[in-house]
Protein backbone atom coordinates (compact mmCIF):
# COMPACT_ATOMS: atom_id res chain seq x y z
CA UNK A 1 0.00 0.00 0.00
CA UNK A 2 1.62 3.32 -1.02
CA UNK A 3 1.68 5.98 1.47
CA UNK A 4 -1.45 7.84 -0.50
CA UNK A 5 -3.59 5.05 0.06
CA UNK A 6 -3.05 5.07 3.41
CA UNK A 7 -4.22 8.38 3.76
CA UNK A 8 -6.75 8.03 1.35
CA UNK A 9 -8.00 5.24 3.59
CA UNK A 10 -7.40 6.97 6.85
CA UNK A 11 -9.14 10.03 5.83
CA UNK A 12 -12.36 7.98 4.46
CA UNK A 13 -12.69 5.21 6.84
CA UNK A 14 -10.73 5.94 10.10
CA UNK A 15 -11.13 9.45 11.13
CA UNK A 16 -14.84 9.21 10.67
CA UNK A 17 -14.41 6.92 13.11
CA UNK A 18 -12.05 8.77 15.47
CA UNK A 19 -14.56 12.14 14.96
CA UNK A 20 -17.65 10.05 15.56
CA UNK A 21 -17.05 6.82 17.92
CA UNK A 22 -19.86 4.59 17.57
CA UNK A 23 -21.28 4.99 21.35
CA UNK A 24 -18.57 7.01 22.83
CA UNK A 25 -19.90 7.69 26.34
CA UNK A 26 -20.20 5.79 30.02
CA UNK A 27 -23.64 4.53 31.11
CA UNK A 28 -24.86 3.68 34.45
CA UNK A 29 -24.81 0.49 35.99
CA UNK A 30 -23.64 -1.81 33.29
CA UNK A 31 -23.97 -5.41 33.03
CA UNK A 32 -20.38 -6.05 32.09
CA UNK A 33 -17.69 -3.96 32.05
CA UNK A 34 -14.09 -4.80 30.35
CA UNK A 35 -10.74 -2.99 30.23
CA UNK A 36 -8.79 -2.75 27.24
CA UNK A 37 -5.72 -1.44 27.88
CA UNK A 38 -2.49 -1.49 26.17
CA UNK A 39 0.22 -0.85 28.93
CA UNK A 40 3.27 -0.32 26.18
CA UNK A 41 1.09 2.43 24.30
CA UNK A 42 -0.83 3.94 26.75
CA UNK A 43 -3.95 2.89 25.09
CA UNK A 44 -7.37 2.49 27.68
CA UNK A 45 -10.60 1.85 26.68
CA UNK A 46 -13.93 1.47 29.20
CA UNK A 47 -16.34 -1.11 27.19
CA UNK A 48 -19.53 -1.35 29.02
CA UNK A 49 -22.32 -3.62 28.20
CA UNK A 50 -26.18 -2.73 29.22
CA UNK A 51 -28.42 -5.05 30.30
CA UNK A 52 -30.29 -5.06 27.05
CA UNK A 53 -26.79 -5.44 24.96
CA UNK A 54 -26.26 -2.43 23.83
CA UNK A 55 -22.21 -1.55 23.97
CA UNK A 56 -20.55 1.42 24.86
CA UNK A 57 -17.14 3.06 25.33
CA UNK A 58 -15.24 5.48 27.09
CA UNK A 59 -11.08 6.33 27.12
CA UNK A 60 -8.04 7.76 25.04
CA UNK A 61 -6.43 5.76 21.99
CA UNK A 62 -4.84 5.80 18.64
CA UNK A 63 -7.31 6.40 16.02
CA UNK A 64 -6.94 3.22 14.74
CA UNK A 65 -7.41 1.48 18.40
CA UNK A 66 -10.98 3.67 18.28
CA UNK A 67 -11.85 2.63 15.34
CA UNK A 68 -11.46 -0.82 15.65
CA UNK A 69 -13.41 -0.75 18.88
CA UNK A 70 -16.16 1.33 17.14
CA UNK A 71 -16.53 -1.20 14.49
CA UNK A 72 -16.68 -3.96 17.07
CA UNK A 73 -19.22 -2.20 19.22
CA UNK A 74 -21.34 -2.39 16.68
CA UNK A 75 -21.48 -5.47 15.66
CA UNK A 76 -21.62 -6.93 18.83
CA UNK A 77 -24.74 -5.58 20.06
CA UNK A 78 -27.92 -8.26 21.03
CA UNK A 79 -24.63 -10.90 21.31
CA UNK A 80 -25.24 -13.05 24.33
CA UNK A 81 -21.77 -13.29 25.74
CA UNK A 82 -20.68 -16.61 24.39
CA UNK A 83 -21.37 -15.52 20.72
CA UNK A 84 -19.20 -12.11 21.62
CA UNK A 85 -16.33 -14.08 22.69
CA UNK A 86 -16.74 -16.36 19.16
CA UNK A 87 -17.27 -13.22 16.94
CA UNK A 88 -14.05 -12.07 18.59
CA UNK A 89 -11.89 -14.98 17.72
CA UNK A 90 -13.36 -15.53 14.53
CA UNK A 91 -11.96 -12.03 13.47
CA UNK A 92 -8.67 -12.09 15.56
CA UNK A 93 -7.55 -16.10 13.64
CA UNK A 94 -8.89 -14.36 10.03
CA UNK A 95 -6.51 -11.49 11.11
CA UNK A 96 -3.52 -13.22 11.87
CA UNK A 97 -4.17 -16.07 9.00
CA UNK A 98 -4.67 -13.08 6.39
CA UNK A 99 -8.34 -15.31 5.54
CA UNK A 100 -10.94 -12.76 3.74
CA UNK A 101 -12.94 -10.90 5.74
CA UNK A 102 -16.87 -10.96 3.89
CA UNK A 103 -17.31 -7.36 6.05
CA UNK A 104 -16.12 -4.66 3.78
CA UNK A 105 -15.23 -2.04 7.41
CA UNK A 106 -13.62 -4.99 8.64
CA UNK A 107 -11.80 -5.84 6.11
CA UNK A 108 -10.32 -2.04 6.10
CA UNK A 109 -8.77 -2.82 9.80
CA UNK A 110 -7.43 -5.79 8.32
CA UNK A 111 -5.56 -3.75 5.58
CA UNK A 112 -4.48 -1.47 8.07
CA UNK A 113 -2.42 -4.41 9.82
CA UNK A 114 0.21 -3.69 7.09
CA UNK A 115 0.76 -0.33 8.60
CA UNK A 116 3.98 -1.22 10.71
CA UNK A 117 3.83 -2.11 14.12
CA UNK A 118 -0.15 -1.18 14.45
CA UNK A 119 -1.30 -4.95 15.05
CA UNK A 120 -1.71 -4.23 18.65
CA UNK A 121 -3.66 -1.65 18.24
CA UNK A 122 -6.61 -3.16 15.89
CA UNK A 123 -6.35 -5.98 17.77
CA UNK A 124 -6.99 -3.98 21.89
CA UNK A 125 -10.89 -4.69 22.09
CA UNK A 126 -10.96 -7.70 20.31
CA UNK A 127 -9.11 -9.12 22.82
CA UNK A 128 -9.99 -7.65 25.78
CA UNK A 129 -13.71 -9.08 24.85
CA UNK A 130 -13.00 -11.77 23.40
CA UNK A 131 -11.08 -12.51 26.82
CA UNK A 132 -13.58 -11.37 29.07
CA UNK A 133 -16.53 -13.57 27.63
CA UNK A 134 -14.01 -16.41 27.08
CA UNK A 135 -13.42 -16.50 31.28
CA UNK A 136 -16.92 -15.73 31.95
CA UNK A 137 -18.03 -18.96 30.18
CA UNK A 138 -15.10 -21.37 31.72
CA UNK A 139 -16.00 -19.93 34.99
CA UNK A 140 -19.63 -20.76 34.54
CA UNK B 1 46.45 17.94 20.87
CA UNK B 2 47.13 16.47 17.74
CA UNK B 3 45.02 13.56 18.60
CA UNK B 4 42.39 15.89 19.23
CA UNK B 5 42.15 17.15 15.42
CA UNK B 6 41.71 13.62 13.99
CA UNK B 7 38.41 13.02 16.04
CA UNK B 8 35.07 12.59 14.22
CA UNK B 9 32.89 15.28 14.40
CA UNK B 10 31.16 15.41 11.17
CA UNK B 11 27.62 13.70 11.08
CA UNK B 12 28.00 13.22 7.23
CA UNK B 13 30.98 11.03 8.19
CA UNK B 14 30.31 9.64 11.07
CA UNK B 15 26.77 8.47 9.29
CA UNK B 16 28.97 6.60 6.57
CA UNK B 17 30.57 4.14 9.33
CA UNK B 18 26.60 2.82 9.83
CA UNK B 19 25.78 0.34 7.47
CA UNK B 20 21.73 0.50 7.98
CA UNK B 21 21.87 3.78 6.11
CA UNK B 22 24.00 2.16 3.41
CA UNK B 23 21.06 -0.18 2.94
CA UNK B 24 17.92 2.37 3.85
CA UNK B 25 19.39 5.75 2.73
CA UNK B 26 16.28 7.66 3.18
CA UNK B 27 16.61 6.69 6.70
CA UNK B 28 16.24 8.84 9.53
CA UNK B 29 16.42 7.61 12.28
CA UNK B 30 15.47 9.50 15.45
CA UNK B 31 14.72 6.64 18.13
CA UNK B 32 18.09 6.84 19.73
CA UNK B 33 16.75 6.83 23.12
CA UNK B 34 15.77 3.33 22.91
CA UNK B 35 18.58 2.17 20.59
CA UNK B 36 21.87 3.51 19.12
CA UNK B 37 22.78 2.01 15.64
CA UNK B 38 26.22 -0.07 15.31
CA UNK B 39 29.18 0.58 13.29
CA UNK B 40 30.75 -1.14 11.14
CA UNK B 41 33.90 -1.09 13.60
CA UNK B 42 31.22 -3.14 16.18
CA UNK B 43 29.94 -5.20 13.34
CA UNK B 44 32.70 -6.54 11.94
CA UNK B 45 34.35 -7.01 15.58
CA UNK B 46 31.60 -9.15 16.56
CA UNK B 47 31.71 -11.39 13.47
CA UNK B 48 35.81 -11.68 13.81
CA UNK B 49 35.15 -13.28 17.77
CA UNK B 50 32.93 -15.11 15.94
CA UNK B 51 34.80 -16.79 13.10
CA UNK B 52 37.97 -16.85 14.83
CA UNK B 53 37.84 -16.79 18.36
CA UNK B 54 34.61 -18.09 19.71
CA UNK B 55 35.48 -20.32 23.05
CA UNK B 56 33.66 -20.47 26.71
CA UNK B 57 35.55 -17.82 28.78
CA UNK B 58 37.02 -18.86 32.61
CA UNK B 59 36.86 -22.96 32.29
CA UNK B 60 39.42 -24.18 28.82
CA UNK B 61 42.70 -24.34 29.62
CA UNK B 62 43.31 -24.29 25.37
CA UNK B 63 44.30 -21.34 23.31
CA UNK B 64 41.20 -20.03 21.66
CA UNK B 65 39.23 -20.23 25.55
CA UNK B 66 42.42 -18.34 27.24
CA UNK B 67 42.26 -15.87 24.76
CA UNK B 68 38.50 -15.25 25.06
CA UNK B 69 38.85 -14.84 28.71
CA UNK B 70 41.93 -12.45 27.83
CA UNK B 71 39.42 -10.27 25.63
CA UNK B 72 36.93 -10.28 28.47
CA UNK B 73 38.90 -9.20 31.16
CA UNK B 74 40.35 -6.57 28.71
CA UNK B 75 36.47 -5.46 28.09
CA UNK B 76 36.41 -4.61 31.64
CA UNK B 77 39.54 -2.26 31.68
CA UNK B 78 38.09 -0.29 28.82
CA UNK B 79 35.08 0.60 30.62
CA UNK B 80 36.85 0.87 33.50
CA UNK B 81 39.06 3.32 31.76
CA UNK B 82 36.29 4.83 29.70
CA UNK B 83 34.05 6.10 32.65
CA UNK B 84 37.64 6.44 34.90
CA UNK B 85 36.66 4.27 37.75
CA UNK B 86 38.65 4.06 40.34
CA UNK B 87 39.63 0.40 39.81
CA UNK B 88 39.01 -1.95 36.83
CA UNK B 89 37.11 -4.76 39.42
CA UNK B 90 34.61 -1.96 40.26
CA UNK B 91 33.01 -3.16 36.71
CA UNK B 92 30.39 -5.98 36.72
CA UNK B 93 28.74 -7.04 33.15
CA UNK B 94 25.25 -7.47 33.46
CA UNK B 95 22.32 -8.08 30.52
CA UNK B 96 21.34 -4.54 30.95
CA UNK B 97 20.32 -1.10 32.88
CA UNK B 98 17.68 -3.07 33.88
CA UNK B 99 19.02 -5.90 35.33
CA UNK B 100 21.51 -3.49 36.66
CA UNK B 101 19.38 -1.49 38.91
CA UNK B 102 17.54 -4.76 40.07
CA UNK B 103 21.42 -5.94 41.05
CA UNK B 104 22.35 -3.11 43.25
CA UNK B 105 18.49 -3.27 44.23
CA UNK B 106 18.24 -6.36 45.53
CA UNK B 107 21.56 -7.75 45.85
CA UNK B 108 22.96 -4.90 47.84
CA UNK B 109 20.23 -2.47 49.39
CA UNK B 110 17.79 -5.11 49.97
CA UNK B 111 20.53 -6.47 53.20
CA UNK B 112 20.30 -3.13 54.87
CA UNK B 113 16.78 -1.87 54.28
CA UNK B 114 14.49 -2.39 57.14
CA UNK B 115 10.92 -1.11 57.80
CA UNK B 116 10.56 3.03 58.42
CA UNK B 117 14.13 3.15 56.21
CA UNK B 118 13.39 4.91 52.76
CA UNK B 119 14.46 5.14 49.14
CA UNK B 120 14.76 8.65 47.19
CA UNK B 121 13.74 8.19 43.35
CA UNK B 122 12.50 10.98 40.90
CA UNK B 123 9.25 11.47 38.71
CA UNK B 124 12.26 11.19 35.64
CA UNK B 125 12.78 7.59 36.27
CA UNK B 126 12.40 5.51 33.76
CA UNK B 127 10.39 2.24 35.16
CA UNK B 128 13.56 0.12 35.06
CA UNK B 129 14.68 2.70 37.96
CA UNK B 130 11.76 2.55 39.79
CA UNK B 131 10.07 -0.73 39.76
CA UNK B 132 13.07 -2.28 41.76
CA UNK B 133 13.29 0.42 44.50
CA UNK B 134 8.56 0.18 44.35
CA UNK B 135 8.86 -3.24 44.76
CA UNK B 136 11.78 -3.33 47.04
CA UNK B 137 10.07 -0.93 49.31
CA UNK B 138 6.69 -3.16 49.07
CA UNK B 139 8.22 -6.09 50.39
CA UNK B 140 10.32 -4.03 53.40
CA UNK B 141 8.13 -2.03 54.53
CA UNK B 142 10.44 1.29 53.54
CA UNK B 143 8.89 4.11 51.67
CA UNK B 144 9.37 4.85 48.35
CA UNK B 145 10.06 8.99 47.67
CA UNK B 146 9.46 10.94 44.75
CA UNK B 147 11.35 14.35 44.10
CA UNK B 148 8.79 16.19 42.35
CA UNK B 149 10.02 18.04 39.15
CA UNK B 150 9.16 22.00 38.58
CA UNK B 151 6.68 23.04 36.01
CA UNK B 152 9.63 23.62 32.82
CA UNK B 153 10.91 19.37 33.66
CA UNK B 154 13.47 20.04 35.84
CA UNK B 155 14.80 17.60 39.07
CA UNK B 156 13.30 19.69 41.90
CA UNK B 157 16.63 19.84 43.93
CA UNK B 158 15.28 21.56 46.65
CA UNK B 159 12.40 18.80 47.34
CA UNK B 160 15.36 16.08 46.58
CA UNK B 161 17.49 17.67 49.87
CA UNK B 162 14.18 17.88 52.10
CA UNK B 163 13.72 14.17 50.90
CA UNK B 164 16.93 12.63 52.00
CA UNK B 165 17.27 11.55 55.86
CA UNK B 166 19.00 9.54 58.01
CA UNK B 167 17.15 6.45 57.03
CA UNK B 168 17.51 7.11 53.11
CA UNK B 169 18.69 3.60 51.94
CA UNK B 170 19.74 4.87 48.34
CA UNK B 171 19.15 7.59 45.91
CA UNK B 172 18.48 6.35 42.59
CA UNK B 173 18.30 9.18 40.02
CA UNK B 174 18.82 9.19 36.05
CA UNK B 175 21.15 11.59 34.41
CA UNK B 176 19.43 11.99 31.35
CA UNK B 177 15.24 11.17 31.51
CA UNK B 178 14.69 9.39 28.74
CA UNK B 179 10.71 11.05 27.87
CA UNK B 180 12.30 15.10 28.69
CA UNK B 181 15.65 15.08 27.62
CA UNK B 182 16.60 16.83 31.38
CA UNK B 183 20.05 16.53 32.04
CA UNK B 184 20.13 16.22 35.80
CA UNK B 185 22.64 17.99 38.02
CA UNK B 186 24.13 14.51 39.20
CA UNK B 187 26.43 16.21 41.26
CA UNK B 188 24.66 18.17 43.13
CA UNK B 189 22.90 15.31 43.52
CA UNK B 190 25.58 13.51 44.95
CA UNK B 191 26.94 16.12 46.85
CA UNK B 192 23.36 16.24 48.65
CA UNK B 193 22.82 12.90 49.53
CA UNK B 194 26.68 12.51 50.37
CA UNK B 195 26.22 15.02 53.15
CA UNK B 196 23.75 12.88 54.53
CA UNK B 197 26.11 9.86 53.88
CA UNK B 198 23.39 8.55 51.94
CA UNK B 199 24.74 6.35 48.90
CA UNK B 200 23.49 7.07 45.26
CA UNK B 201 22.64 5.09 41.86
CA UNK B 202 23.52 7.22 38.88
CA UNK B 203 20.98 5.45 35.71
CA UNK B 204 23.63 6.54 32.97
CA UNK B 205 21.04 4.67 30.14
CA UNK B 206 21.25 8.09 27.99
CA UNK B 207 24.42 9.49 28.90
CA UNK B 208 26.84 7.15 28.92
CA UNK B 209 28.14 7.02 25.32
CA UNK B 210 28.50 11.14 24.84
CA UNK B 211 28.62 12.86 27.95
CA UNK B 212 32.22 11.98 29.23
CA UNK B 213 31.42 10.33 32.91
CA UNK B 214 34.40 11.00 35.22
CA UNK B 215 33.76 7.96 38.50
CA UNK B 216 36.54 9.03 40.31
CA UNK B 217 35.66 12.60 40.05
CA UNK B 218 31.79 12.43 40.49
CA UNK B 219 32.58 9.92 43.40
CA UNK B 220 28.93 7.72 42.91
CA UNK B 221 28.32 4.71 44.68
CA UNK B 222 26.66 2.63 41.71
CA UNK B 223 26.08 3.50 37.90
CA UNK B 224 24.73 1.95 35.34
CA UNK B 225 23.90 1.47 31.74
CA UNK B 226 23.50 -0.60 28.59
CA UNK B 227 25.83 -1.52 25.67
CA UNK B 228 23.08 -1.26 22.86
CA UNK B 229 22.58 2.45 23.44
CA UNK B 230 26.36 2.95 22.72
CA UNK B 231 26.58 2.07 20.02
CA UNK B 232 26.56 -1.68 21.18
CA UNK B 233 25.38 -4.97 20.97
CA UNK B 234 22.01 -5.57 22.69
CA UNK B 235 22.18 -7.86 26.04
CA UNK B 236 25.01 -6.26 27.80
CA UNK B 237 25.07 -3.85 30.35
CA UNK B 238 27.43 -2.22 33.02
CA UNK B 239 27.04 -1.97 36.77
CA UNK B 240 29.45 0.26 38.62
CA UNK B 241 29.92 -0.41 42.24
CA UNK B 242 32.49 1.79 44.36
CA UNK B 243 35.16 -0.39 45.61
CA UNK B 244 33.89 0.87 49.23
CA UNK B 245 30.73 -1.29 48.60
CA UNK B 246 32.20 -4.25 47.40
CA UNK B 247 32.28 -6.62 50.03
CA UNK B 248 28.28 -5.50 50.32
CA UNK B 249 27.14 -7.36 47.32
CA UNK B 250 25.86 -10.82 47.33
CA UNK B 251 25.72 -13.02 44.36
CA UNK B 252 22.01 -12.13 41.95
CA UNK B 253 21.89 -15.46 40.48
CA UNK B 254 23.55 -18.55 41.76
CA UNK B 255 25.24 -21.29 38.99
CA UNK B 256 28.27 -22.02 38.17
CA UNK B 257 31.31 -19.59 37.27
CA UNK B 258 30.60 -17.20 40.65
CA UNK B 259 32.53 -19.54 43.52
CA UNK B 260 35.11 -20.02 45.23
CA UNK B 261 34.55 -23.65 46.49
CA UNK B 262 30.86 -25.49 46.61
CA UNK B 263 30.43 -28.41 48.91
CA UNK B 264 27.62 -30.34 50.16
CA UNK B 265 27.04 -28.81 53.50
CA UNK B 266 27.94 -24.67 51.97
CA UNK B 267 29.04 -22.63 49.00
CA UNK B 268 32.07 -19.60 49.22
CA UNK B 269 31.55 -17.19 46.30
CA UNK B 270 34.31 -14.92 44.06
CA UNK B 271 34.09 -11.45 45.17
CA UNK B 272 32.49 -8.51 43.36
CA UNK B 273 32.28 -8.57 40.30
CA UNK B 274 33.07 -12.39 39.58
CA UNK B 275 30.27 -13.08 41.95
CA UNK B 276 27.58 -11.45 39.91
CA UNK B 277 28.63 -13.26 36.31
CA UNK B 278 27.08 -16.58 36.75
CA UNK B 279 26.83 -18.74 34.35
CA UNK B 280 28.56 -18.39 30.77
CA UNK B 281 28.55 -14.32 30.25
CA UNK B 282 27.50 -12.79 26.91
CA UNK B 283 31.51 -12.84 25.64
CA UNK B 284 30.46 -11.39 22.24
CA UNK B 285 28.50 -8.72 23.54
CA UNK B 286 31.04 -7.41 26.04
CA UNK B 287 33.66 -7.53 23.49
CA UNK B 288 31.18 -5.72 21.39
CA UNK B 289 30.80 -2.82 24.20
CA UNK B 290 34.65 -2.74 24.26
CA UNK B 291 34.33 -2.19 20.40
CA UNK B 292 31.90 0.01 20.56
CA UNK B 293 34.01 2.07 23.27
CA UNK B 294 36.75 2.38 21.21
CA UNK B 295 34.51 4.04 18.53
CA UNK B 296 32.91 6.09 20.68
CA UNK B 297 37.08 7.49 21.64
CA UNK B 298 37.54 8.47 18.11
CA UNK B 299 34.72 10.90 18.70
CA UNK B 300 34.47 14.22 18.85
CA UNK B 301 32.03 13.92 21.75
CA UNK B 302 32.40 17.68 23.19
CA UNK B 303 32.26 19.35 19.58
CA UNK B 304 29.04 16.60 18.66
CA UNK B 305 27.27 16.71 21.41
CA UNK B 306 27.44 20.72 20.99
CA UNK B 307 25.70 19.89 17.85
CA UNK B 308 23.19 17.78 18.96
CA UNK B 309 22.10 20.80 21.37
CA UNK B 310 22.05 23.11 18.72
CA UNK B 311 19.95 20.30 16.18
CA UNK B 312 17.69 19.83 19.10
CA UNK B 313 17.27 23.89 19.60
CA UNK B 314 15.94 23.63 16.15
CA UNK B 315 13.79 20.67 16.36
CA UNK B 316 12.00 22.03 19.62
CA UNK B 317 11.92 25.65 17.89
CA UNK B 318 10.56 24.63 14.62
CA UNK B 319 8.06 21.68 16.05
CA UNK B 320 6.68 24.64 18.22
CA UNK B 321 5.60 26.38 15.66
CA UNK B 322 3.39 24.16 14.31
CA UNK B 323 -0.14 25.16 15.34
CA UNK B 324 -1.70 22.92 17.80
CA UNK B 325 1.65 21.13 18.62
CA UNK B 326 2.64 20.94 22.19
CA UNK B 327 6.37 20.43 23.52
CA UNK B 328 6.25 18.26 26.94
CA UNK B 329 8.16 20.24 28.80
CA UNK B 330 11.04 22.39 28.58
CA UNK B 331 14.01 21.65 30.44
CA UNK B 332 16.83 24.48 31.61
CA UNK B 333 19.50 21.90 30.67
CA UNK B 334 18.27 19.57 27.88
CA UNK B 335 20.36 16.47 25.87
CA UNK B 336 18.86 15.57 22.08
CA UNK B 337 15.31 14.14 22.94
CA UNK B 338 11.87 15.69 22.65
CA UNK B 339 8.63 14.62 23.13
CA UNK B 340 5.61 16.26 21.80
CA UNK B 341 2.14 16.04 21.14
CA UNK B 342 -0.18 17.21 18.33
CA UNK B 343 -3.67 18.38 19.27
CA UNK B 344 -6.61 15.88 17.99
CA UNK B 345 -3.98 13.21 16.34
CA UNK B 346 -2.85 10.41 18.65
CA UNK B 347 1.13 9.77 19.08
CA UNK B 348 0.94 6.52 17.35
CA UNK B 349 -1.15 7.58 14.69
CA UNK B 350 2.14 10.63 14.36
CA UNK B 351 4.14 8.03 14.75
CA UNK B 352 2.93 5.80 11.89
CA UNK B 353 2.29 8.19 9.34
CA UNK B 354 5.93 9.70 10.05
CA UNK B 355 6.98 6.53 9.60
CA UNK B 356 5.53 6.46 6.06
CA UNK B 357 7.96 8.89 5.21
CA UNK B 358 11.02 6.86 6.54
CA UNK B 359 11.14 8.88 9.91
CA UNK B 360 11.34 6.51 13.10
CA UNK B 361 10.39 8.05 16.08
CA UNK B 362 8.69 6.81 18.83
CA UNK B 363 5.20 6.89 20.64
CA UNK B 364 3.61 6.22 23.63
CA UNK B 365 4.72 5.76 27.38
CA UNK B 366 8.44 5.28 27.24
CA UNK B 367 8.44 3.40 30.31
CA UNK B 368 7.74 6.54 32.43
CA UNK B 369 3.89 6.36 33.27
CA UNK B 370 3.80 8.14 36.44
CA UNK B 371 5.51 10.91 34.62
CA UNK B 372 3.39 10.86 32.23
CA UNK B 373 0.51 10.78 34.82
CA UNK B 374 2.15 13.95 36.26
CA UNK B 375 1.99 15.97 33.17
CA UNK B 376 -1.78 14.87 31.91
CA UNK B 377 -0.25 12.94 29.23
CA UNK B 378 -1.31 9.49 28.00
CA UNK B 379 1.24 9.52 25.43
CA UNK B 380 4.06 11.06 23.40
CA UNK B 381 5.57 10.81 20.31
CA UNK B 382 9.73 11.33 21.08
CA UNK B 383 12.46 12.29 18.87
CA UNK B 384 15.71 11.51 19.92
CA UNK B 385 18.79 12.17 17.85
CA UNK B 386 22.34 11.13 17.99
CA UNK B 387 25.45 11.79 15.92
CA UNK B 388 24.71 10.66 12.66
CA UNK B 389 21.49 13.45 12.51
CA UNK B 390 21.93 16.16 10.34
CA UNK B 391 19.97 19.10 9.78
CA UNK B 392 18.37 17.53 6.76
CA UNK B 393 16.95 14.77 9.04
CA UNK B 394 15.54 17.48 11.55
CA UNK B 395 13.62 19.43 8.32
CA UNK B 396 12.00 16.29 7.25
CA UNK B 397 10.59 15.79 10.53
CA UNK B 398 9.17 19.57 10.79
CA UNK B 399 8.35 19.29 7.43
CA UNK B 400 6.19 15.48 7.26
CA UNK B 401 4.80 16.52 11.08
CA UNK B 402 3.29 19.74 9.49
CA UNK B 403 2.00 18.03 6.72
CA UNK B 404 0.46 15.74 8.70
CA UNK B 405 -1.35 18.39 10.80
CA UNK B 406 -2.34 20.11 7.51
CA UNK B 407 -4.05 16.70 6.17
CA UNK B 408 -5.39 15.93 9.69
CA UNK B 409 -7.44 18.91 10.10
Amino acid sequence: MTKEEIKKLFKEKIVPHQRNPYHFRKIEKPQHEVLAYNSFCGDKYCIQISEDHQAYFQGIGCAISQASTSLLLQRIEGMSGIKVAEYCQEFLQALAQDAPLPDEELAILAALKHFDGRMDCITLPWKALGDYFRELEDHK
Amino acid sequence: MEQSKELLNDPVNIKQQFPIFSKFPELVYLDNAATTQRPQQVIDRINDFHQRENASIRRGVYQLSARATQEFEAARSTVANFFKAPQDDSIAFTQGTTESVNIVARSIISNKLKSGDNVVVSLLEHHANFIPWQMLCQVTGSELRVVPITKSGDLDLNKLDSLIDSRTAVVAIVHISNTLGTINPIKEVIQAAHLKEVPVLIDAAQSAALYPIDLTELDCDFLVCSAHKMFGPFGVGVLYVHPRHHRQVKPYNYGGGIIRSVKVERTEFLPYPYLLEAGTPNVTGVIGLSEAIRFIETLDRENLVKHLHKLTHIVRRELADIDGLSLVANPTLNSSIVSFSLAGIHPHDIASFLNEDTIAVRAGQHCTQPLLDYLGFSATVRASLSIYNNLQDVDKLVGSTREMKDFWT
